[in-house]
C-alpha cells in the first residue's frame, strides 16, 4: 500500500484528485489504532468535500471509538441544516451504464454548493448512523436523534434504515416505541432493520 | 490480428492479466473457429465483432471483448474511447432519480466497465497519467455510490438481485485495485464488506434457486451475475464454488442456473413467473451452466433455443453477448439431456412438458411476501399453458392506462424512495391477476402473515402429474377453509386434465378465474364437455377449455391493457359455483390451426436505407438489382460486411399454391411495413405482439403463382439513444416461413365414474383419473 496522508504533488497531464488521496488516507486511517490519527479522522470529518467527509465517517465508523460520537453528531447536524433532500425532480433520465447523457447544465440559479448537496443526498447521514451504530452503547447520546431519522418518512429510506440498524446496535430501551413505529415503514431494508434493532433490544432488556 | 501473450506488462513492474479471461490466446482461437465453421457460436461473434467495428460508438458495451481478441489498435482505441465516455457521465448522474434511488442498477454496470478498463490496463493500452485519473474517478464514484449502496440492504436479511449486483461490485474492486504495489485502501475496504456477503448472495437463495423475485430478475440479473460471484469467489478463496451448498438455505450457483434454465419456455420465451410476464430470456447465464457443467442441455439451449437478436441488458448493461462467448465452452460432453423435460420443486412449482416439448403446463405455488406481492406475486397454483410454442394463458404487468387490478385495498404509499413519495397499486400482483380460485370475489387476496404458503402434494414426472395443496393462503383469509388443491396431468403428449378442489365448513361462492390470450371463438367446442371457452392465438393455436366437472358457463371480460405485452389485450374468464365443496374438472385441449409449408430464412435480396427515405417503388427497383442476398433471420449486417444502418428492405419471390396462407416473420422487427404483390398489408401485429412472438401476416392466393413479399423494417443499430436514452436495443431473430391452415379435429369426451373417454379425430384414449379426495 502505497498512500500518503496528505495528498502529494503530481507532475503530470491530468488532474491530480485530491479528494481521491484523502479519502485513501481515511481507508488507512481506519486501520491505525493511535490518537493522533483518530483526530485526524475527526478533523477530516468536517472536511470541505462531501466525499471525504463520507469517507471519514466510514473510517470513524471502523475505528469504532466512543471520541468520535461528537464528531458524527456534528457531522449529521451539518447535514440536517443543508437542503440535502431539496432536488424536486431528477434531471438525467439515461440509463445506467449508458456511455452517453443528456448535456446537464445545473439547473438554472442553484448554485454548486446546492448541487453537491443533492448529489450526496443521505449519504453522510447513512454513513454517521451507521459509525455510530458501530460504535455501539457508548453513542447513546445519539439515540434521540437515530429515533428522529428511524420514523421521519422526510428522509430517504437509506438514512431511515440505518437509524433503526444504530439504535438495535447502541441498545437503548427508550429507542423501542420508535423502532416499533418504524417496523411499520413501507419500504422493507427500514422495516427489517427495525424489526431486528427492536428484538435485539427487547432481548437484551429481557422484555 | 496480433497474437500477444495472455499476460503483458502494461507498466513498468507490474504484469496484470485480464480478469476473468482466463486464457486470452485460447478464447481468440476459439472465436475464430467458431466464425471459421460458421457454427451459432461463430455466428454470434461475427455479429458482435461486426458491430462494434463498424460503429463502435453505438456499441460500446461490444468493444471490449473485441479489443482483447483482435487487439488491433482501432479496436484498442474504440473500447478505450467507451470507457472514457462512460467516465464522463458521473457527474451528470447523480442528479438522476436512478443513481440516487435504484443504486444497484448502476452498481453492476460500473462494475464491468471497471473490469473493462483493468482488461485494456493488462494490455498496457492506457498511458499511466490516464489509467491513474481513471482509476481513481472508478473507485471514487464505486465508493460514494455503491459502498454506500451496498450498507442499505441489511445483512443478512438481504438476499436479491439488487444486494448481489452492489456486493458483487464491491467485492470486485478488491480485485481489480485492492491488490500489489498500487493497491487502493479505499478499493480494500470496499471488498472486506463486499467480499465477506458474497457466499450469502448465493446460500440465501431458497434451495430451489428461485430467488423470488420472478423470473425476469433471475433471467437478467441473478442469473448472470451468479458466474462472476463464483470467479471471483475461486479467486479469493479457491476451491469449487459452483456446486458447493452454502448456509443458510442450502443453495448453490448451481442450484440457481439450473433454475435460470428452467425458466425458458419451448419457443424460447421466459415463463411469466411472478412480476412482468413474458419476456426473451439472456444467454450468459446459460453459456456459464454450459461452461461449468458439459451438460448437453445447456449447449442445446444456446445452439436451437436461444434468440441472439435482441440485446436485453443483463444487470443493466448490453454485454450478454461478450459474456455468452466468454463463457460459452467449445468441447461438448457426451452426456445427453433435453432442454425442456418436466420438473418439479416442492417450494415452488412443476413443469409438466411434452416429449417434443410441444405442449408446456407450469404450475405456479411458490411463496408469496406478505403484505406486499411486489415481486413474488400471490398466484397459489396458478397455471401457465402454452403449446406449439404460442402461449395460451396470460401473466405479468397491466400497462398504464389499465386500471383493472387497482382494487380499494391494495395501494401503497411509499417515502424516501424516489424524490417525490410515490404511490402505487400492487393489485396485479394479487390473486385476481392470475389463474387461479378465488373465494368470494375476493380478489386482492394477498398473504399477511409469516406462514408456509403451499406444499406439493405429488408429482410423477413419469405420468406428468402434479398436486399441489394451498390451503394456507386461502385459510389466512377464509378461516373454515379445509382444502384448496389443484391437480394438473399432461396426456400423452397432447392435451391436459386439471383438476380443482375447494371445501370450506361453510358455503362460499367460488370462481375459477382464467387468464387466456384475447381471441374467443364460438368453436370448435368438446363435445360432451360443458361449454368453457375456445380460444384462438395470433400464431394460430387452439385452445378448448371447457369442463367435464364443475359448472362451465362462464363470465368472459376483454380486458385492454393487460398484458403490457402480446397483444396489450387479454381475456378475463370466470367461472363460478358456490358450496361448501366445489369442483372442477377442466379438459384443455390445443389444436394447431396452421402448419408450415417451408421456410423461407435465406436468400433474400436486401438493401440498406441508411437516410431512411426511401419510397416502396424505388425500394424495389433497387431490391430487384441487388446482388446482396442474406438470410433474414437476424440483420443484416450481423450477418455480413454491409453497414450499421438502421432501416433495411427485404425482397423475395416464391411459388404459392392457391388458398389462405400466412407469412411467418421474425420477431422483433421495428416500424415495419410489408407488400405482398405490391399490396401493402396489416402489420399492426408487428408493433407490440411482435417483440415477443414471430407474427403471421395473413394473404390470400387465387391461383398458383410466384408471389412476390417485399418487407421494410428497423432494427436496433445502437445500444443507446440519443443521449444515452432508453433505445430499443431488439434486433430482429427468427425463421420466416410459409403457413397454411390445418383442418382442426373434432374432439368429444365421456366422463364414466373414475374414468375419460377423450377422441380426438380418430384417436382415443381411456383415462383413469380418480378424483381429489374431498374431505370428510
Amino acid at each position: 500500500m502505497n498512500v500518503t496522508i496528505d495528498p502529494p504533488l503530481h507532475k503530470g497531464t491530468h488532474p491530480v484528485n485530491n479528494d481521491f488521496q484523502t479519502i485513501e488516507s481515511c481507508a488507512v486511517l481506519a486501520q491505525l489504532k493511535d490518537d493522533a490519527s483518530l483526530q485526524r479522522l475527526i478533523d477530516l470529518a468536517a472536511h470541505a468535500s462531501w466525499r471525504v467527509r463520507f469517507a471519514a465517517a466510514v473510517a470513524l465508523g471502523d475505528r469504532a471509538n466512543p471520541s468520535a460520537v461528537s464528531a458524527l453528531l456534528n457531522m449529521l447536524a451539518h447535514e440536517d441544516s443543508e437542503p440535502i433532500y431539496g432536488q424536486a425532480e431528477h434531471y438525467v433520465g439515461a440509463p445506467a451504464g449508458a456511455t452517453t447523457i443528456a448535456a446537464t447544465a445545473n439547473p438554472a440559479g442553484v448554485p454548486e454548493q446546492t448541487i453537491e448537496c443533492w448529489r450526496r443526498r443521505g449519504r453522510i447521514k447513512q454513513a454517521a448512523c451507521v459509525a455510530l451504530g458501530q460504535i455501539g452503547p457508548a453513542a447513546r447520546s445519539a439515540v434521540t436523534r437515530m429515533c428522529h431519522y428511524a420514523t421521519n418518512q422526510k428522509e430517504d429510506y437509506a438514512v431511515r434504515a440505518a437509524a433503526c440498524q444504530a439504535l438495535g446496535l447502541i441498545g437503548d430501551a427508550s429507542a423501542a416505541p420508535s423502532l416499533r413505529t418504524a417496523t411499520g415503514d413501507e419500504e422493507w431494508c427500514t422495516k427489517t432493520q427495525a424489526s431486528k434493532a427492536l428484538r435485539a433490544i427487547e432481548h437484551a432488556s429481557g422484555l | 490480428m496480433t497474437t500477444s501473450a495472455t499476460t503483458t506488462r502494461s507498466a513498468p513492474g507490474k504484469i496484470v492479466m485480464p480478469l476473468f479471461i482466463e486464457d486470452l490466446p485460447a478464447l481468440r482461437v476459439k472465436l475464430e473457429r467458431a466464425e471459421r465453421d460458421g457454427s451459432r457460436m461463430g455466428q454470434v461473434w461475427s455479429s458482435v465483432r461486426r458491430r462494434a467495428q463498424s460503429a463502435p460508438l453505438a456499441y460500446p458495451w461490444f468493444t471490449p471483448l473485441v479489443a482483447m481478441v483482435t487487439q488491433t489498435p482501432s479496436d484498442i482505441e474504440a473500447a478505450k474511447r467507451s470507457i472514457r465516455d462512460y467516465v464522463s457521465t458521473f457527474d451528470g448522474q447523480a442528479l438522476g432519480m436512478g443513481l440516487q434511488f435504484h443504486f444497484w442498477c448502476f452498481a453492476f454496470p460500473h462494475a464491468r466497465w471497471s473490469l473493462y478498463f483493468q482488461w485494456l490496463d493488462s494490455l498496457g493500452a492506457w498511458e499511466p497519467d490516464e489509467a491513474r485519473s481513471l482509476r481513481e474517478k472508478l473507485i471514487t464514484f464505486q465508493f460514494v455510490n455503491f459502498f454506500y449502496g451496498m450498507r442499505t440492504k441489511p445483512e443478512p436479511e438481504c438476499v436479491d438481485n439488487q444486494t448481489m449486483s452492489l456486493c458483487f461490485s464491491n467485492a470486485l474492486f478488491g480485485e481489480l485495485f485492492g491488490k500489489g504495489p498500487d493497491a487502493s485502501p479505499t478499493a480494500i475496504r470496499m471488498a472486506t464488506d463486499g467480499l465477506r456477503r458474497l457466499p450469502s448472495m448465493l446460500g440465501g437463495v431458497p434451495a430451489s434457486g428461485y430467488s423470488g423475485e420472478g423470473s425476469t430478475y433471475m433471467d437478467h440479473v441473478v442469473g448472470p451475475c451468479v458466474p462472476f460471484l463464483v470467479e471471483l469467489l475461486e479467486r479469493a478463496h479457491g476451491g469449487d464454488w459452483f456446486d458447493r451448498e452454502l448456509p443458510p438455505y442450502h443453495c448453490s450457483a448451481r442450484a440457481i442456473l439450473q433454475m435460470v434454465a428452467r425458466e425458458w419456455m419451448p419457443g424460447g420465451l421466459l415463463l411469466p413467473w411472478d412480476h412482468y410476464g413474458y419476456g426473451l430470456p439472456t444467454r450468459s447465464a446459460i453459456a456459464y451452466a454450459a461452461h461449468r457443467t458439459g451438460d448437453a442441455t445447456y449447449h442445446d439451449m444456446l445452439d436451437h433455443h436461444a434468440d441472439w437478436g435482441h440485446d436485453i441488458s443483463i444487470g443493466w448493461g448490453f454485454d450478454d453477448l461478450p459474456w455468452a462467448l466468454l463463457w460459452w465452452p467449445e468441447k461438448r460432453s457426451l452426456s445427453k439431456g433435453k432442454s425442456f423435460a418436466s420438473w418439479a420443486h416442492h417450494d415452488v412449482g412443476a413443469a409438466l412438458i411434452a416429449d417434443d416439448a410441444s405442449l408446456y403446463l407450469f404450475q405456479h405455488w411458490d411463496e408469496s411476501t406478505p403484505h406486499f406481492p411486489t415481486r413474488a406475486h400471490v398466484n397459489p397454483n396458478a397455471v401457465t399453458l402454452s403449446a406449439f410454442d404460442s402461449p395460451l394463458t396470460v401473466d405479468g404487468v397491466p400497462g398504464p392506462s389499465c386500471k383493472a387490478f387497482e382494487y380499494p385495498d391494495t395501494w401503497r404509499v411509499r417515502n424516501g424512495v424516489d424524490f417525490n413519495a410515490i404511490r402505487t397499486n400492487f393489485g396485479s400482483g394479487c390473486a385476481g391477476a392470475h389463474s387461479v380460485l378465488l373465494v368470494d370475489a375476493m380478489q386482492g387476496m394477498h398473504v399477511k402473515g409469516d406462514f408456509t404458503q403451499a406444499r406439493m402434494t405429488h408429482f410423477d414426472p413419469g405420468e406428468r402429474s402434479v398436486v399441489a395443496d394451498v390451503t394456507p393462503q386461502y385459510r389466512e383469509h377464509w378461516p373454515d377453509t379445509r382444502q384448496v388443491l389443484r391437480k394438473s396431468r399432461l396426456i400423452d403428449n397432447k392435451f391436459w386434465l386439471i383438476e380443482d378442489l375447494a371445501q370450506f365448513d361453510q358455503p362460499h361462492r367460488v370462481t375459477a378465474r382464467w387468464w387466456l390470450r384475447p381471441q374467443q371463438l364460438a368453436s370448435p367446442q368438446i363435445s360432451g364437455a360443458q361449454p368453457g371457452i375456445t380460444i384462438q392465438t395470433a400464431e394460430g393455436v387452439t385452445l378448448m377449455l371447457q369442463p367435464v366437472l364443475g359448472p362451465g358457463e362462464p363470465d368472459v371480460t376483454l380486458v385492454q391493457g393487460y398484458p403490457a405485452a402480446l397483444e396489450e389485450r387479454s381475456l378475463c374468464v370466470d367461472f363460478h359455483q358456490t358450496g361448501s365443496t366445489v369442483r372442477w374438472l377442466w379438459l384443455a385441449i390445443p389444436l394447431q390451426s396452421r402448419r408450415i409449408i417451408q421456410t423461407i430464412d435465406t436468400a433474400w435480396a436486401v438493401l440498406p436505407d441508411a437516410d431512411e427515405t426511401l419510397e416502396f417503388t424505388r425500394a424495389k427497383e433497387l431490391l430487384q438489382n441487388t446482388q446482396s442476398n442474406v438470410p433474414m433471420t437476424m440483420p443484416a449486417f450481423s450477418l455480413a460486411s454491409l453497414p450499421v444502418v438502421r432501416r433495411w428492405w427485404y425482397r423475395k419471390t416464391l411459388r404459392v399454391e392457391p388458398g389462405n396462407h400466412w407469412l411467418r416473420l421474425p420477431r422483433n422487427l421495428i416500424n415495419s411495413a410489408l407488400w405482398i404483390d405490391g399490396r401493402p398489408q396489416n402489420t399492426d401485429a408487428i408493433a407490440t405482439l411482435g417483440r415477443l412472438m414471430q407474427p403471421q401476416i395473413p394473404f390470400h392466393v387465387a391461383k398458383a403463382q410466384d408471389v412476390e413479399f417485399i418487407l421494410r423494417t428497423d432494427c436496433s443499430a445502437s445500444q443507446y439513444g440519443p443521449h444515452g436514452k432508453k433505445h430499443d436495443t431488439h434486433s430482429f431473430w427468427g425463421t420466416p416461413a410459409l403457413l397454411a391452415p390445418s383442418e382442426l379435429p373434432s374432439a368429444r369426451v365421456q366422463w364414466i365414474g373414475r374414468s375419460l373417454r377423450v377422441s380426438i379425430g380418430e384417436k382415443t384414449w381411456d383415462i383413469d383419473h380418480t378424483e381429489l379426495p374431498a374431505s370428510q
